[in-house]
């Protein structure tokens, strides 16, 4: 009885892991590089000088203001973003007031500003680091809606691997520590078990918080049985937000930004706080709103607001705070599941957790359907039929694991190298990215006569290290932000993303050169004892 | 005619039916029964409303899971579907005849 029900749990992990495992390959590892997106946003639009995190903000701020009172001098809402933490630019938003004829919604806008003169930086137009992220569960090229029922489903059946994982598993912390590499089919089924059992805790938050990110999309039906059409009802009482105050329509003077800027640094104690922002300008309802660096728990440290005419202290950062507190416990829960799984909080090590956590997760999804594949194969080479699914997994197995981080490589190179004055360049990039990892098991497949499917990864694996290795060489060529130049200024962000690169090519290099050594003896066995002792000298 | 029946008929007994019944089971049972059960759960819970709404939601994607793994540990197919369909009828017609009455909330 309880062997029919591991067996049944061992089927539905296999089934459930590996059906939908190459698009939830794409979501971890698109997710995992979300963790840095504002670092790569950066890296990708290299035409912002280096804004130093130190520097002074009330001189920033009347940079931002001189060139905001020139572009919206009547907007109704600004607001200017300090380079602070992970964020390298100065940058304004603004919107202008709506048409009182037509209702319509004023021109919104955007700019980033170089911090030593206040003048406009003309940035390349490019999706970024934060497309990147958002992939993980808006996909792309189809509607939103689409793609979060087609993410939930993936991370459901993710959902199903890691329990019915979990299930068949039990042994599975005794196994931990009998790791035995260099043993093909069993070396893999550690790696997996590694990169399941140390990070389950990441694996299961993640997936599970996943699906509660998209819970209102996927289970409306539990909301409708209660509250009916009148959703609003809910969210009023569950999630209770500080109403906006409208305009009133009657002109007054604001109050100087710096002023208030002044004042929340020292209430919050802070040289550097996150943006100062400003809603129903010159109105008597004026509202200023400023936000602090850092963290309350996992959530962000409540902003100040301030009455926009007479500078009066409208809201203490305590205050928002008593508030959640009377509210539920489950309101809690689903906020900390979902601040969990964003990582906002997180300061840089442990982000970098965070990010090796996610890596483990694409790993062991990699792993899970490379064994697959490896037990099959051995299977079939008994008794020499050998089926189309197992060859179609085998090909996109290493189009994906490997093709992907290809793909996104060459989604960096495309945007060193589409030209920058060409019309929808920011769609160019991201079609680089899905072009590359089509072609990678195409590749592979039309090529399967031709050389061992060993061969296909070692080459593929090297192509990805020369990929990622010349990344920070395409972007000395490119541009005036090298390492050379950003080691000096101390962009680290700039500096980190290309040190990055270089490890991570460095791996893949070793990952060649692994697989390659591996081919060669699996090629010639008798020459096996040869080589070894020759390598050790 | 003959053949369409042939056909149909010739699919009933396809070895990979009840695999197929079992995946729709599943995905489809399974989420009908996790909405079920959570919205009787949530007209349960005390509490504020919003409060037992949102700790169904929240509980929601275990249901389902539970449901999926039920289906694909069945004996048959048909043992699946039915302890599926059994909660589920159950819990729609608690659904459909009490809340109309008011005798709940």
């Amino acid at each position: 009885m309880k062997d029919m029900f591991r067996e049944s749990m061992r089927w539905l992990h296999t089934w459930s892991g590996l059906v939908l495992g190459w698009v939830l390959f794409f979501m971890f590892i698109t997710g995992t590089v979300g963790y840095f997106s504002y670092e790569i946003d950066r890296w990708m639009q290299p035409e912002a000088p280096y804004a130093s995190n130190t520097s002074d903000q009330v001189h920033l701020l009347s940079l931002a203001k001189q060139r905001l009172d020139l572009v919206a001098p009547d907007a109704i809402y600004s607001s200017v973003n300090f380079p602070v933490d992970r964020y390298s630019f100065l940058r304004i938003n603004w919107e202008n007031p709506s048409n009182k004829i037509t209702g319509e919604k004023g021109e919104r806008g955007r700019e980033i500003l170089n911090p030593q003169t206040g003048e406009p930086v003309v940035v390349r137009k490019t999706g970024g680091g934060t497309l990147l992220y958002r992939m993980h569960y808006a996909l792309h090229y189809m509607p939103r809606i689409v793609a979060y029922w087609i993410t939930s489903l993936c991370a459901m059946f993710m959902f199903i691997a890691l329990i019915t994982g979990i299930v068949i598993h039990i042994r599975i912390f005794k196994d931990f520590f009998t790791f035995q590499p260099n043993k093909q089919q069993r070396s893999w089924l550690d790696m997996h078990n590694l990169m399941s059992v140390l990070p389950l805790p990441f694996h299961l938050m993640i997936t599970y918080s996943g699906l509660i990110f998209l819970m209102f999309t996927t289970m409306p039906g539990i909301l409708t049985a209660s509250y009916g059409d009148d959703d609003d009802a809910f969210f009023d009482s569950a999630f209770p937000l500080t109403t906006q105050q409208e305009a009133s329509g009657v002109y007054a003077q604001s109050i100087d930004l710096s002023t208030v800027l002044v004042s929340a640094q020292q209430h919050f104690n802070q040289s550097q706080v996150r943006y100062i922002r400003i809603q129903n300008q010159n109105d008597t309802h004026a509202q200023v709103e400023v936000a602090p660096r850092g963290f309350d728990g996992l959530s962000r440290a409540n902003t100040l607001v301030y009455q926009g005419v007479s500078g009066e202290l409208l809201s203490t950062p305590n205050s928002k705070n008593d508030q959640s507190e009377s509210g539920s416990a489950f309101v809690s829960l689903y906020d900390a599941l979902l601040n969990l799984h964003e990582g906002l909080f997180a300061p840089t090590i442990l982000r970098w957790i965070y990010f090796l956590s996610g890596l483990a997760g694409a790993g062991m999804i990699a792993t899970g359907m490379i064994l697959w594949a490896s037990k099959r194969r051995k299977k079939a080479q008994k008794s020499g039929q050998v089926s189309k699914g197992l060859v179609l997994v085998e090909h996109l197995n290493v189009g994906t694991i490997v093709g992907l981080p290809i793909a996104i490589a060459a989604y960096f190179w495309a945007n060193r190298l589409i030209p920058i004055h060409l019309v929808g360049r920011e769609n160019w990039e991201i079609n680089t990215l899905f072009i590359v990892w089509a072609i990678m098991p195409v590749y592979s497949f039309l090529f399967a006569k031709k050389r061992p499917l060993s061969k296909v990864w070692a080459e593929q694996l090297a192509l990805a290290a020369l990929m990622y290795l010349c990344l920070p060489l395409l972007n000395l060529l490119t541009t005036s932000q090298h390492l050379g130049i950003s080691f000096v200024q101390g962009d680290w962000i700039m500096a980190g993303f290309d040190l990055t690169m270089i490890v991570l090519g460095t791996l893949f290099a070793i990952a060649a050169f692994k697989m390659h050594r591996q081919q060669a003896q699996a090629l010639s066995p008798t020459k096996n004892s040869a080589i070894k002792p020759a390598l050790k000298i | 005619m003959n053949v369409a029946l042939r056909t149909v008929s010739g699919f009933m007994k396809h070895p990979a039916l009840p695999l197929l019944s079992r995946i729709i089971a599943a995905i489809v049972g399974g989420y009908v029964f996790a909405n079920t059960t959570v919205i009787i759960l949530s007209y349960l819970l005390p509490g504020p409303q919003y409060n037992a709404v949102l700790s169904g939601m929240l509980a929601s994607y275990l249901f389902y899971a539970f449901a999926i793994m039920w289906v694909f540990y069945a004996k048959t197919a048909r043992k699946a579907w039915l302890g599926l369909l059994v909660p589920i009828i159950i819990s729609a017609a608690f659904l459909w005849f009490l809340i109309p009455q008011g005798l709940l909330e």
